[in-house]
């Protein structure tokens, strides 16, 4: 697959998750604001990029990520779709592979199993099946993740599934750089990219009080973050946690606790799912000798599960303690706050994963 | 130098009766922003509006995020 549009491939300075110190002008921004303005861009200049989804054109979709862009473009470029997802996922992807670019708005992924015909055997198999003649760039937009009482349908993740299949780009970027540096490589992408923003990281106002490490200082310009290299959010010496969406700003919490008891975390953000970065999750377990993965998913056949192959199958020595993986146990997201807080892979857990390796 | 007050504007939302808050200043205390630019987000109920700049100068925040703002409010000024 091709993966080589990046213009420039900038990482955002430390500084801007520490204390969002700025300088005099610079913007911080929440996630859905900066996947937004990523989309304008790329609106602005390609006309073939056009977006699709249920309410996007009034409303701005349920993340506010079309916000103002219905009023800017006009329905033709902004569609309104019926609550059929089965039908709009397959006319975007014959869209796409008649040559538009795009950007579909799946509010949450829980909804994507009526669309799966058109994601596993158009979106990602066309390319192959024509032996190349036909591209599918076609981005894939979606809020995943529970932690705010909307019970077992409307919380789920279920990123491994997507990442499962051979043909589709899984990426789920977690603070406003990344954001719309993914946003506009999705875009640009000749193939079916799977964008991912979970809930509680996308800065909007009905998910509670934001989360501060999401926010970054976004550059006016348009940039790219190219797919498929890990970001290391902090550095530590004891043990690896690797982190998936908002599991990694959890990861940061449990790795500030831990620090107060002796213990240096690494904190690494996947960042994408597919392709995934097997040379930096070896790089920062072969430093650490201990790895927790965690992942908001299911925790069985899991990215979990992946992660942790992805070290042993290199080397299995740099281990000095078995791996442990920090997931949504395989229930259903409980509708009840004690009980989803209880499967949740929430800072205590985090934390207690690493204590236990001491 | 003159000093323009940030206001909650008053049709940012229907309800005159209920109160909103701030998500997040785009910028901190003492950047320079330009007129009409987006400075904050407020949220209201479940909706998340923009709040533009009234004038170009510098910054200065009164209410931070979280707390409750009624339409009208003052939340901060620019100085020109």
């Amino acid at each position: 697959m091709s993966n080589d549009q990046a213009t420039s491939t900038a990482d955002v300075p430390a500084s801007a998750f520490d204390d969002l110190t700025q300088s005099a002008s610079s913007r911080v921004m929440t996630c859905a604001r900066a996947q937004r303005e990523a989309l304008e861009w790329e609106m602005t200049h390609d006309k073939s990029v056009f977006m699709l989804g249920e309410d996007v054109y009034g409303m701005g979709g349920v993340f506010g990520t079309a916000d103002g862009l219905g009023a800017k473009f006009g329905k033709e470029r902004i569609l309104d779709t019926p609550i059929s997802e089965t039908g709009f996922i397959g006319m975007a992807a014959g869209a796409a592979i008649a040559g538009m670019r795009p950007v579909i708005e799946l509010a949450y992924v829980d909804f994507i199993g009526v669309c799966y015909n058109a994601i596993v055997n158009y979106a990602a198999k066309t390319r192959y099946m024509s032996g190349g003649q036909l591209n599918v760039p076609m981005v894939l937009l979606t809020g995943t993740g529970g932690g705010y009482n909307n019970a077992a349908q409307h919380s789920q993740c279920l990123h491994a599934t997507l990442a499962h299949m051979p043909g589709v780009k899984v990426v789920c970027p977690t603070n406003a750089y990344d954001a719309k540096g993914m946003m506009h490589q999705a875009i640009r992408d000749d193939d079916f990219v799977v964008y991912l923003m979970h809930k509680g990281a996308a800065g909007v106002g009905w998910m509670g009080p934001t989360v501060k490490t999401t926010l970054a200082e976004v550059p006016q310009n348009d940039y790219t973050v190219p797919f498929g290299k890990v970001k290391v959010y902090r550095e530590g010496t004891d043990v690896t946690i690797v982190g998936v969406g908002l599991s990694v700003h959890h990861a940061l919490e449990a790795a500030e606790e831990l620090a107060k008891e002796g213990i240096s975390a690494e904190v690494v953000d996947l960042r994408s799912l597919v392709p995934l970065d097997r040379d930096g999750i070896m790089e920062s377990v072969s430093k650490t000798g201990r790895l927790i993965v965690a992942d908001e998913d299911y925790m069985s056949y899991g990215v979990s599960g992946e992660v942790i192959a992805s070290v042993v199958e290199r080397d299995p020595t740099v281990l000095k303690a078995p791996p442990s993986r920090v997931c949504v146990p395989d229930v259903p997201i409980p509708y009840s706050r004690a009980l989803e807080n209880y499967v949740l892979p929430l800072t205590g857990r985090i934390a207690d994963a690493a204590r236990s390796f001491f | 130098m003159a000093t323009v007050d940030i206001q909650v504007p008053l049709e940012l939302w229907d309800d005159a009766e209920k109160t909103g808050s701030i998500v997040i200043w785009l910028y901190k205390d003492g950047a320079k922003v330009t007129e009409g630019e987006v400075i904050a987000e407020m949220l209201f109920e479940k909706a998340t509006f923009e709040l533009v700049a009234p004038a170009t100068g510098t910054l200065h925040i009164a209410v931070e995020p979280e707390v409750p703002v009624a339409l009208g409010d003052s939340i901060g000024t620019i100085t020109t």
